[in-house]
């Protein structure tokens, strides 16, 4: 009888004992599992949007070769020298300037823009993050480039002009320095007269290249967020380099003495 | 002592049935609730299985999906945005030397002349402008700075080195470009 009265409440302990050891947090790994598996399924849908986008722009670009080709063009992945000097003496000749020198110095390497870099392990959804949002990151650009060294000896107006084109010329560049003066010419015979309009001028500028850009499997990309370019951009810049230039062809090409020209 | 009677049955007073009555519906409700903390911890554990299933899947989907983003479509299209984005950040950056030259031309006051014109990039920013001038008095000299001054695209105007020789003063105006 005394047992009996006893067994509600060892039950009562017992069944409370279940509860919270067991069921509670059984209840609370519940609730934590739906909201990852919620966040999950944002990322899961995320990648396929990205994926989608990926596929969009890739078939746009391909339909614009034109235009890829220009920016890789503007901007390349090389050095390029010999289609830097093609162009400055062929902006010098239209600028009426005279082309006394093209020296390169060293290359140098400028980290431009690096931000909120996803690592790789974060292309894998992490579910201690808070809220599927998407990574709002840029890639990290590291310019080269290289520097030329100018001479040009002209009229005042025209080396202006030659000046003004370089800053337009059809690849990347920055003048760092530009220096315009008279310069007495000292193998000149006696008797010979410099004309007083002549001045020599020397210009140092930074012709940029960027290596191929690895995105890295990156679909937190801002470039990513509309699923169409902006052709305007590049409109911009091709409305910029107003300047012309010659094409450059190796021509005619095999010597069997190379120590004599032909 | 033959009348003895040692039944202890259920039958006895109401009190004692009112007893036993309560006992048992206690016993059930004991038994009840036993049962039933076991079955919602055994529907927790379905559940949270379902679950725990369920995000497996996921996290295998999202890794094969992120193994198969990218690649050469995504690196080709990040390579050309990217040499947009620059070209016109170095487009809008860039500074109009044909302006740099007019601002001194427009700057240059009766009397003096250019011996040598300096833009320079190299050390800070904003790009300062030098130039060496040749004049043939003082008065030529300061409104000479007076022109420089008086021009809004130089800032932090000032002058070095003024020293006169055969052909005139010389002197050196120094200033930043805006």
């Amino acid at each position: 009888m005394k047992l009996k009265i006893l067994f509600f409440p060892l039950i009562f302990v017992a069944s409370v004992s279940i509860f919270s050891v067991f069921i509670w947090p059984d209840i609370m790994e519940i609730i934590k599992i739906s909201k990852e598996n919620d966040l999950a399924k944002e990322k899961l849908d995320l990648i396929l949007r990205k994926k989608n986008v990926v596929r969009s722009l890739d078939q746009e670009l391909g339909m614009n070769p034109d235009k890829e080709n220009f920016v890789r063009n503007y901007l390349p992945e090389g050095k390029n020298e010999e289609k830097i000097i093609n162009a400055v003496n062929f902006l010098a000749a239209s600028s009426g300037v005279s082309l006394i020198d093209i020296s390169v110095k060293k290359d140098t390497i400028n980290e431009i823009e690096k931000e909120n870099i996803p690592s790789p392990d974060e292309r894998i959804f992490n579910f201690s993050q808070d809220g599927g949002e998407e990574i709002q990151a840029e890639m990290p650009v590291y310019f080269k480039s290289i520097s030329f060294e100018i001479s040009v000896a002209g009229k005042y107006e025209n080396i202006k002009a030659f000046l003004s084109g370089m800053g337009k010329l059809e690849a990347m560049n920055k003048i760092k320095s530009a220096s315009i003066y008279r310069e007495e010419d000292k193998t000149k015979k006696e008797g010979e007269v410099t004309p007083a309009d002549i001045l020599s001028s020397k210009i140092l500028s930074e012709f940029f290249y960027l290596e191929k850009i690895q995105a890295g499997g990156n679909y937190g990309l801002r470039i990513l967020n509309s699923d169409s370019f902006d052709f305007s951009q590049v409109d911009k810049i091709k409305q910029f380099i107003s300047q012309g230039t010659s094409v450059l062809e190796s021509g005619e090409k095999g010597n069997n003495n190379p120590f004599f020209a032909f | 002592m033959n009348n003895l009677n040692l039944y202890q049955g259920l039958g006895g007073n109401p009190e004692n049935k009112r007893k036993m009555s309560i006992i048992d519906s206690e016993f059930f409700w004991s038994i009840g609730l036993l049962v039933f903390v076991l079955i919602v911890l055994g529907v927790t554990r379905l559940i949270l299985n379902v679950f725990e299933n369920k995000k497996i899947l996921l996290e295998d989907r999202i890794a094969t999906e992120s193994a198969t983003f990218g690649g050469s479509d995504l690196n080709r299209i990040v390579d050309f945005q990217v040499r947009v984005n620059e070209s016109n950040k170095n487009i809008k950056n860039k500074t109009d030397m044909f302006k740099v030259f007019s601002d001194i031309e427009s700057s240059m006051t009766k009397g003096s002349a250019a011996v040598s014109l300096l833009y320079s990039d190299e050390r800070k920013t904003p790009s300062v402008v030098e130039t060496e001038m040749l004049a043939g008095d003082f008065s030529v000299v300061a409104r000479q700075i007076l022109g420089f001054k008086e021009n809004n695209s130089f800032k932090d105007v000032f002058v070095q080195e003024i020293s006169r020789s055969e052909e005139g003063i010389k002197f050196k105006i120094f200033a930043d470009f805006k």
